[in-house]
């Protein structure tokens, strides 16, 4: 691989595959469940990222290297109404892309994040858009708030302008957030066009979250759950990836963000595919 | 004891001459079913389950617990106030049947849960609900309960009110009035058969557990093996209560798929629901009802059985009615041929003209199989039907071959696709844990298609597991031929089995298996669950998890230590009158929630409202 081909890029995406069948003795390994998806997602990178000698695709004129995954199952699906698509959003520690305030959420990840999904799998719309962002942890009782400062609420209501525009367009079918409170949604609420329909709970197996159960009825959210770690790509996994693999880039790339994708076949329950 | 018809059925010397009509036209019956639906797709998830109950009653002065005949009265009101209800318009939510059994009902869910995941916790509700509408046409001393069997069924004493004679001209058991018998003409008719068919009385014999100071068993009867305790009729086996869970599969492949995955774990769930460890008032040493089933509804003549030469029937048969299934079905890439290695016996002919009209070799071999069998009710009246549009004559073979699963394929003329019926499990006292299996096999489907699971290993050793599986305390101290690379893999990888622990087997061995349960739990967080559902399936897959590491007891390994440890009890192996009723009274506060049993449930809630 010579440096010249690669001299424009500047962003990087990188393809997990299906990780569904992507199943082998690494994936289950640690009993630990905060660290499952969190492993299993490094080492699906680490394999797409092995193997970008041999298949990548470069978009000179963008600036974007692409790098697939190896395990090449035909994505596009057919019969689209069959199929019920959930994407959930990371916005990185280190997503944002500008020196000077480094809590800006670029609004840009979304409609780019988007759109590569689109393109792997051969569809126009997503069922459910769900956006985390970064260090929001879900506490009933709302006794910290710490996380959510002026600068960054303002951030986060960009984002949510953006999914609105995305949802006007038909691309996106239902609204979600990750990790808010009561107190977190009041606050949104007020200042938001399109409510979220869809809060999403890191499930811990206690107790059930009841001020936050009762919120939702009263609101027509759902509340689901999910077992996602809060850094769910620590800029320093990605970069021992990016040394492990050998990767031909020299200067440091650092991870903006993560879609996870999930592709439900409606009234069965089966997942058809994930990544 | 499945779908059979109503009318006068002929005795067995007229009824087997029928046989082969009945067979004929069954075979029609299911090529005209299997052309118009082996194209359907895209059916949704629905399953459905049902459990078999026990209505008794407390002699509370003579300290003495008894199965009830009310039950067949109850049944009665139930079916009227259900009618009733339909009538009205108004919502059903159980309905019921009888069973083979006097003493006992049988409820189902009226209509069929799913299609989401969600529906799991309306399995619970419905059970609970069930024993209330139930409660409600009980006298004061009256319960319900769901455990496999009667511990003092069969003992001498009074077992079962109102009391009736022994050795009636109907069962001709020395342990059982005929009474115990559901009157209902269908089930005269199912045991004489049996009996006749096979030239004697059925042997049921299963080993006792010796204790410090157990009798040696011996009854003066040829039939009756040293060292055993020994029943004598099919009242014995189809009067136990049994947990069942049919499943709707997408098309007749993933039906397919699912039939044989599932059976292969049979074994695994059964070991983990044993509840049955008591026989005729004697600890044995089992705990679980299946051989018990599987000896007393064995209709195969010696010739059959292979204790005589063949002269009048056509083969040697080794297996009976009542076993795990002989073949596997699944169409499928991970299948290979060499994992049917048992050669059960099949109608060539039968075999051919299902070829002949475009069945594939598996699955017209697993018809031949089924129907090697002779029909066991037979209504003279009932004999013509019209191919295309009755499954009678097909059901009659099909619902009497008792298999650990069942391939079901869509009625004629309906709606309802193909389907999986999971039939081995044990009825457990409490619905939090019978709804907690029920869970378990329904998400046990769900990461077979999910993952593309692969459970394939040679039916011989799913016959091996099966013995295995009802030993006393198989669970914890028996090993289990399991396939280790469970992630479905085309390029052709040897195949790996290994004898593992069910603890491995569910929950993993902390090195390369991740069990069951571990697959389960990623699975639920790639859908999206509402988290009261999660929160729900997770203290189900919790329990399971227990269970299956020997944290908490089976339901007979508990049963095993009350006996044990009552005040009570000789060490001699005997469950006498007042160590029932002391046991009955115990397992109706456990499943109404009111006593606190952490060695069996650890600290799950039982709430019954």
């Amino acid at each position: 691989m010579s440096s010249p081909e690669f001299s424009n890029v500047n962003t990087v995406i990188v393809y997990t595959g299906n990780v569904m069948k992507q199943a082998n003795i690494n994936t289950f390994k640690d009993e630990a469940s905060f660290f499952i998806f969190q492993l299993k997602l490094a080492s699906c990178l680490e394999n797409s990222l092995k193997n970008v000698n041999s298949s990548y695709n470069i978009d000179q004129t963008r600036g974007i290297l692409e790098v697939p995954s190896p395990y090449d199952l035909s994505y596009k699906l057919k019969d689209r109404d069959d199929f019920e698509i959930t994407v959930k959003l990371f916005y990185l520690p280190s997503s944002s892309n500008s020196d000077d305030n480094p809590s800006t959420l670029p609004p840009s990840y979304i409609s780019q994040s988007l759109h590569h999904l689109f393109c792997l799998l051969g569809i126009t719309y997503v069922d459910s858009f769900i956006v985390y962002f970064n260090g929001l942890l879900f506490d009933d009782q709302d006794q910290d708030d710490s996380n959510l400062v002026m600068d960054d609420f303002e951030s986060l209501v960009e984002v949510w302008k953006e999914l609105e525009s995305q949802y006007r367009n038909d691309r996106i079918k239902k609204l979600g957030v990750s990790e808010f409170t009561k107190n977190r949604f009041e606050r949104f609420l007020d200042v938001v066009e399109i409510p979220p329909k869809i809060d999403q709970i890191n499930f811990k197996s206690c107790d059930l979250p009841n001020r936050m159960i009762n919120y939702a009825k009263e609101h027509d959210i759902e509340l689901l759950t999910h077992k996602d770690p809060a850094n769910i790509l620590p800029s320093a996994t990605f970069q021992k990836i990016l040394k492990d693999t050998k990767f031909p880039f020299t200067s440091k790339l650092l991870p903006r963000w993560v879609l996870k994708y999930s592709v439900l076949v409606k009234c069965r329950e089966v997942v058809a595919n994930k990544g | 004891m499945g779908l059979i018809t109503e009318g006068k059925p002929l005795p067995w010397e007229q009824a087997k001459k029928y046989a082969d009509h009945i067979r004929d036209h069954g075979i029609n019956q299911f090529l005209s079913i299997y052309n118009k639906t082996k194209d359907r797709e895209k059916d949704c998830l629905l399953w459905g389950d049902e459990i078999e109950y026990m209505i008794i009653t407390y002699d509370d002065e003579a300290k003495n617990v008894k199965l009830s005949l009310r039950a067949l009265d109850i049944l009665n009101e139930l079916q009227k106030e259900e009618e009733e209800a339909s009538r009205k318009g108004e919502e059903v939510d159980a309905s019921w049947q009888p069973e083979f059994a006097a003493y006992m009902i049988e409820g189902i869910p009226s209509n069929p849960y799913g299609n989401t995941l969600k529906s799991l916790l309306r399995v619970e509700q419905n059970m609970k609900l069930r024993k209330k509408i139930v409660s409600k046409h009980l006298c004061p001393n009256e319960s319900i309960i769901s455990i496999p069997n009667f511990p003092r069924l069969g003992c001498p004493g009074q077992f079962l009110v109102p009391r009736h004679e022994l050795f009636g001209p109907k069962l001709k058991s020395l342990f059982l009035p005929d009474e115990a018998m559901n009157p209902h003409i269908k089930f005269g008719a199912m045991n004489d058969a049996i009996k006749d068919r096979r030239g004697s009385k059925v042997a049921v014999n299963i080993p006792i557990f010796h204790d410090k100071k157990s009798p040696n068993l011996f009854l003066e009867c040829e039939d009756a093996l040293p060292d055993h305790i020994y029943m004598d009729s099919l009242a014995f086996g189809a009067g136990c209560c049994c947990l069942q869970t049919t499943i709707q599969a997408c098309n007749i492949g993933e039906a397919r798929k699912l039939y044989d995955q599932l059976a292969v774990l049979s074994p695994i769930m059964m070991a983990l629901t044993a509840a049955t460890p008591i026989w005729r008032g004697y600890l044995s040493d089992m705990d679980s009802r299946w051989l018990a089933l599987v000896e007393s509804t064995d209709d195969r003549t010696k010739e059959e059985r292979g204790l005589e030469p063949l002269k009048n029937d056509r083969f040697v048969i080794n297996k009976p009615r009542f076993d795990s299934i002989a073949y596997y079905i699944a169409d499928d890439k991970t299948f290979k041929t060499e994992y049917n290695d048992q050669n059960t016996v099949y109608d060539q002919n039968i075999y051919k003209r299902l070829i002949d009209n475009g069945v594939d070799e598996l699955l017209a071999r697993h018809m031949s199989y089924l129907f090697i069998r002779d029909p066991l009710f037979v209504v003279e009246d009932s004999l013509d039907q019209d191919d295309e549009s009755s499954s009678d004559h097909f059901e009659n073979i099909q619902t009497t071959n008792w298999q650990t699963v069942r391939f079901k394929p869509p009625p004629p003329n309906s709606d309802i696709g193909w389907r999986v019926e999971f039939r081995c499990m044990e009825a457990q006292i409490t619905d939090f844990e019978n709804a907690a299996f029920v869970a378990f096999i329904i998400l046990l489907t769900r990461i077979i298609v999910s993952y593309d699971l692969n459970f394939y290993i040679p039916i011989s050793k799913v016959d091996e597991n099966m013995i295995t599986a009802y030993k006393r305390d198989a669970l914890n101290t028996e090993k289990f031929w399991f396939r280790k690379n469970i992630f479905a893999n085309y390029d052709g990888a040897e195949d790996k089995f290994e004898q593992m622990t069910i603890n491995e087997i569910i929950n993993g061995d902390g090195k390369e298996f991740p069990g069951l349960i571990v697959i389960m739990f990623h699975y639920l967080e790639s859908i999206n669950l509402d988290i009261e559902t999660r929160y729900h399936l997770g203290n189900y897959l919790e329990f399971i998890c227990m269970r299956a590491s020997g944290k908490i007891q089976t339901t007979a390994t508990w049963i095993r230590n009350f006996v044990r440890s009552h005040p009570n009890y000789n060490h001699d192996s005997m469950v006498s009158q007042e160590i029932n009723y002391d046991l009955i009274k115990m397992l109706e506060k456990i499943q109404k929630g009111e006593v606190k049993v952490p060695e069996l449930l650890g600290e799950f809630k039982i709430q019954f409202n």
